[in-house]
């Protein structure tokens, strides 16, 4: 029973992974209906159809379940597409606006802004993943299917005294049939090595070059191990966290990389790093630090080279 | 691996299908915990929900990814508990529906989680895995040393010669389906859990090398130890199959006889398959205790001490094997 249960929550998961933006995103309700209705469905097919039941169909209802939630999946969300409207956003605020407010769970723990489609899909820039080429999916599922035996069913007939009709043919003493579903794990044990070898070692993260001319999303940047897991309360805001981004965001400020540059002044930029792009640079890398006092100390001394940088500003100022 | 032996003493090589079901289990569970994990260090995910929960902002889905989450966890330790009364029960020739036995097991279960946690419990796991491929990598060798192999069996002669039929189209059809079904493993809290505890993505990347070689070894080895004894697990008249009531442990005492090495193995397998049902129930136990815990009761004590968390945890941990305990 885990497994054909277990099928009914995977539309979710993959719609929250892999949807790309509110076009094709679809709404939580849908998926909470559609996951109810075939938990429902797995247990009416599998206790009143399935079990003890020598004659029951050859359904399983895992994936039989599967398929009637990725239907009511679409057909609810064509209907509220159809009467409402698509009313998904960019996610400034939820990406489904418009619930009422019992509906809405605390989420400060996570950060300030929701988790969007959109950055899921960018936080994966530049990793290969296999799932999301339509080819290696199809080529997956093919080869898992040819390990189906699909042959014509109870040969060699039996006597009722146990006699073959005619011999069975056999390879290595194995049935034939049976020898075939060994050597048809071959091709998909293949394509898992070769996806496993695209597996990334690490998060494609931009070079130190790139992070100090063009900047960075600073809801892109991983927390650290020290970051993680702080909470003293349920639905404590992480201040660690926030407190990196915030210097993030002020460093770049001050960059000027949070407005459109002018082609020459960047490409001027790209010739040196100035001390503030260093600083940039090790805000967003404070995740290889393992030392939390080496993290601290390197945000407080940013913290403190952007005040000499600013008085250093100021006096110039003051001299011109 | 303990109950792949039964399968095949039962259904003869259509036992493979739990060969075809891994790679369906690995495309799914690697594909996915790329983002998960992504997902994961940048929003601060600790429970196996968070995702959902961040990414929709919706109490009716959270709960209903709960639920989703939860029956199966708890389904599939009850499973684990009927695995444990049946091969621990069997080994020691007692009472077929003794509970002690499966009661006592449990409740060290509940305390070594106690104890040690998510580290022991990973720990545990790694432990038992090495210790039950060897006695896999083993078993075979003293089978084919002592009653031959494949190759010496003999369609006219063996003790059930529909194994050698081809499967019917029914069994066909659901072989295709079980070996697609298991791509939803990934939905299951305790392969989340580890998705988000791994060190680095290089150990999820040997994570899944060794999961994607394992059918070699922990489920074409089982189907023959199954199919083999149907073979050498005959009864006095020497041509009709025995009945065992657990026919792998039925195996493992063959080999017990034998003595030597052959026993020796056979006891390692005896400990190892038991040690192996119990890091199951320790991983579906911890996942359990986290899900209630991080989501029902938590939200309604926000201000508990971490402290207190951890308390009801446990608690959570023990309710959930006296559920089990009476569902199993």
């Amino acid at each position: 029973m885990q497994f054909p249960l277990s099928a009914q929550a995977v539309p979710t998961f993959l719609f929250a992974l892999f949807a790309k933006d509110h076009r094709t995103d679809v709404h939580p309700w849908c998926l909470a209906i559609a996951g109810l209705t075939s938990c429902a469905y797995v247990f009416v097919v599998y206790f009143l159809h399935i079990q003890n039941n020598p004659d029951a169909l050859p359904i399983d209802a895992g994936v039989s379940g599967f398929a009637l939630n990725m239907a009511i999946v679409i057909s609810l969300e064509a209907v509220r597409r159809a009467v409402f409207g698509n009313v998904a956003t960019d996610g400034t605020t939820t990406v489904f606006p418009g619930r009422p407010q019992w509906d809405m769970p605390k989420w400060s723990r996570f950060g300030d802004k929701p988790l969007t489609p959109q950055l899921l899909w960018k936080s994966m820039e530049g990793t290969n993943e296999v799932i999301t080429n339509p080819w290696f999916v199809v080529g997956m599922v093919f080869a898992i299917t040819m390990m189906t035996p699909m042959v014509p069913g109870l040969e060699p007939p039996i006597s009722a005294d146990g006699v073959f009709a005619y011999e069975p043919s056999v390879v290595n003493g194995l049935p034939w049939w049976a020898f075939k579903i060994i050597m048809f794990c071959l091709p998909p044990t293949v394509l898992l090595l070769y996806a496993i070898y695209q597996y990334p070692n690490e998060y494609f993260t931009p070079d130190e070059k790139k992070i100090e001319t063009e900047g960075i999303d600073p809801d892109l940047v991983e927390l650290t191990r020290e970051e993680m897991g702080r909470r003293t309360s349920y639905d404590e805001q992480n201040v660690l966290v926030q407190r990196r981004k915030s210097s993030i965001v002020a460093t770049m400020e001050e960059l000027g990389l949070t407005k459109e540059m002018d082609i020459e002044e960047e490409k001027a930029t790209r010739r040196m790093s100035t001390p503030s792009q260093r600083k940039l640079v090790s805000l967003v890398s404070a995740r290889r630090l393992e030392n939390h006092n080496e993290q601290t100390d390197k945000i407080d001394e940013a913290a403190e080279e952007m005040e000499v940088d600013a008085k250093l500003a100021e006096e110039t100022e003051l001299t011109d | 691996m303990v109950g792949i032996p039964n399968e095949a003493y039962a259904t003869g090589w259509n036992a493979l299908r739990w060969v075809s079901t891994v790679y369906g289990f690995v495309f799914g569970y690697m594909s996915t915990s790329l983002r998960i994990r992504r997902a994961g260090l940048l929003r601060n995910h600790q429970s196996p929900t968070d995702l959902i929960t961040d990414r929709y902002q919706s109490q009716v889905l959270r709960y209903t990814t709960l639920l989703l989450q939860l029956l199966p966890s708890i389904v599939y330790l009850a499973a684990q508990i009927i695995a444990i009364k049946v091969t621990f029960n069997s080994i020691f020739n007692l009472d077929p529906d003794a509970a002690y036995p499966v009661v006592i097991i449990m409740l060290c279960i509940v305390l070594f989680e106690w104890l040690g946690g998510l580290s022991s419990v990973a720990i545990t796991d790694s432990v038992q895995a090495v210790v039950m491929v060897c006695a896999f990598i083993c078993i075979p060798c003293v089978i084919f040393r002592n009653f031959g192999g494949w190759q010496d069996l003999d369609p006219e002669t063996y003790p059930k010669p529909q194994f050698y039929q081809t499967p019917t189209r029914q069994t066909q059809w659901k072989y295709w389906q079980f070996s697609l079904v298991n791509f939803a493993f990934l939905t299951l809290p305790h392969l989340i859990q580890r998705v988000y505890a791994a060190k680095d993505l290089k150990s999820m990347k040997y994570s899944f090398t060794v999961v994607t070689l394992a059918p070699w070894f922990t489920s074409i080895v089982p189907v023959f130890m199954g199919t083999m004894a149907v073979a050498f697990l005959v009864n006095a008249d020497g041509t009709t199959p025995a009945t065992p009531a657990s026919p792998f442990t039925a195996i493992l005492e063959a080999l017990m006889d034998l003595g030597g090495f052959p026993k020796g193995i056979a006891i390692v397998a005896v400990v190892a398959s038991l040690a192996a049902i119990m890091s199951t129930a320790d991983s579906i136990l911890i996942a359990i205790s986290q899900l209630v815990t991080v989501e029902i009761i938590y939200p309604l004590t926000p201000n508990a001490s971490p402290n207190l968390v951890t308390w009801y945890g446990r608690c959570v941990s023990l309710l959930a094997t006296v559920f089990s305990l009476l569902i199993g």
